[in-house]
């Protein structure tokens, strides 16, 4: 360490202190990037899960296509919300918020939005995914079926 | 390590070892946020896919479905794809003609859910899994036609179903099975 003129510079280079340091170094840094990957996994992992919640939420209307009426959806005691959305729930371990909207003025119900909704609304702070779908929304009888929208947010609480 | 490799000055074999591990544990780090950083982009993909498969089956079966609201409509309270049945029995194929009751209440609710989707959305009857043109009906302006779907259309998502109509004498497209015809058509979806 000849080229290093000044006093204790050459003792602190030519020890092992700068292997210990490089090593602490290399390890912290290695330590640091498992952690920001793990961030990442469980993050990926929890989008993947919304991401197949609102796939299934795809096929469940699609299952239901005008079969579905609005007290469907607005009424939390009815069969199509307990048991085909709320096994969605279960399954994937997230919040579903259902909007439903009819895309014809004649439709005697869901003309505006928010009239017809199930679940509750995710926060606007809230990691929320949301698809919408189209839906045959059945009226008063089997020959009222009119064009429909059903918009589907997915969100963890 | 180092040392062994002739590096004999007290201190350097200790600083190469240690640049050596930087230069592993940085290689290694790298590689770890690299597949991180990729972890979850296929299937995501796979869903997204899916979804917009799921997209064209629902509008699909959703014409089966929806019913003619106009009041003395020739078709009121009867589904879409009853009336192109029936206009098929009458030996109608162009259902792009702006005039024709089933292909302006397939162009009505196409463009609703075109306008609230921000999807485009194309119907047509194939033959031998070719679009016939006479039968396009699609939200984009520009395609019309077959050729213009091949050309102007990237990445479309199709759902493809069986129809039935009346024999009158001669089936206009599709097959003959004793008094009932049959034709297949398509719903495309694709994102503008």
């Amino acid at each position: 360490m000849s080229w290093l003129g000044k006093k204790g510079q050459g003792d602190f280079l030519s020890g092992d202190m700068p292997a210990l340091i490089m090593i602490v170094v290399s390890v912290g840094f290695f330590l640091s990037s498992i952690y920001l990957a793990q961030n990442e996994f469980q993050s990926k992992k929890g989008t993947i899960d919304m991401e197949a919640a609102l796939v299934e939420a795809a096929s469940t209307f699609l299952k239901e296509n005008a079969k579905i009426r609005a007290d469907d959806v607005t009424s939390s005691t009815s069969e199509f919300w307990s048991e085909k959305l709320e096994k969605i729930t279960r399954t994937y371990g997230v919040n579903v918020y259902v909007e439903l909207m009819s895309l014809d003025p004649n439709a005697p119900v869901c003309t505006s939005p928010k009239e017809c909704t199930n679940g509750d609304e995710p926060a606007d702070n809230i990691n929320t995914l949301s698809k919408r779908f189209p839906i045959a929304l059945k009226g008063d009888t089997d020959l009222d079926v009119y064009p429909a929208l059903i918009k589907v947010y997915v969100y963890r609480s | 390590m180092m040392a062994r490799m002739g590096l004999n000055k007290k201190g350097q074999a200790e600083i190469m070892d240690g640049l050596i591990l930087m230069l592993i544990a940085a290689t290694c780090s790298v590689v770890l946020l690299s597949i991180s950083s990729d972890y979850g982009s296929l299937p995501i993909k796979i869903y997204e896919e899916t979804y917009s498969q799921k997209l064209a089956q629902n509008t699909l079966l959703s014409l089966y479905h929806i019913t003619d609201q106009t009041e003395g409509s020739e078709y009121y309270r009867k589904s879409i794809m009853v009336a192109v049945s029936q206009e098929l029995s009458r030996g109608t194929t162009d259902f792009s003609l702006s005039g024709d009751p089933a292909g302006k209440l397939i162009g009505d609710v196409l463009k609703k859910y075109s306008d609230e989707l921000g999807r485009e959305f194309l119907f047509a009857l194939t033959n031998e899994a070719a679009m016939l043109d006479q039968t396009v009906i699609s939200t984009d302006p520009q395609v019309t036609d077959a050729a213009t779907f091949r050309e102007r259309v990237g990445n479309p998502y199709c759902a493809s179903a069986a129809l039935t109509y009346p024999n009158s004498g001669s089936c206009v497209t599709g097959g003959e099975a004793g008094s009932m015809c049959y034709t297949i058509f398509e719903i495309c979806t694709w994102l503008t």
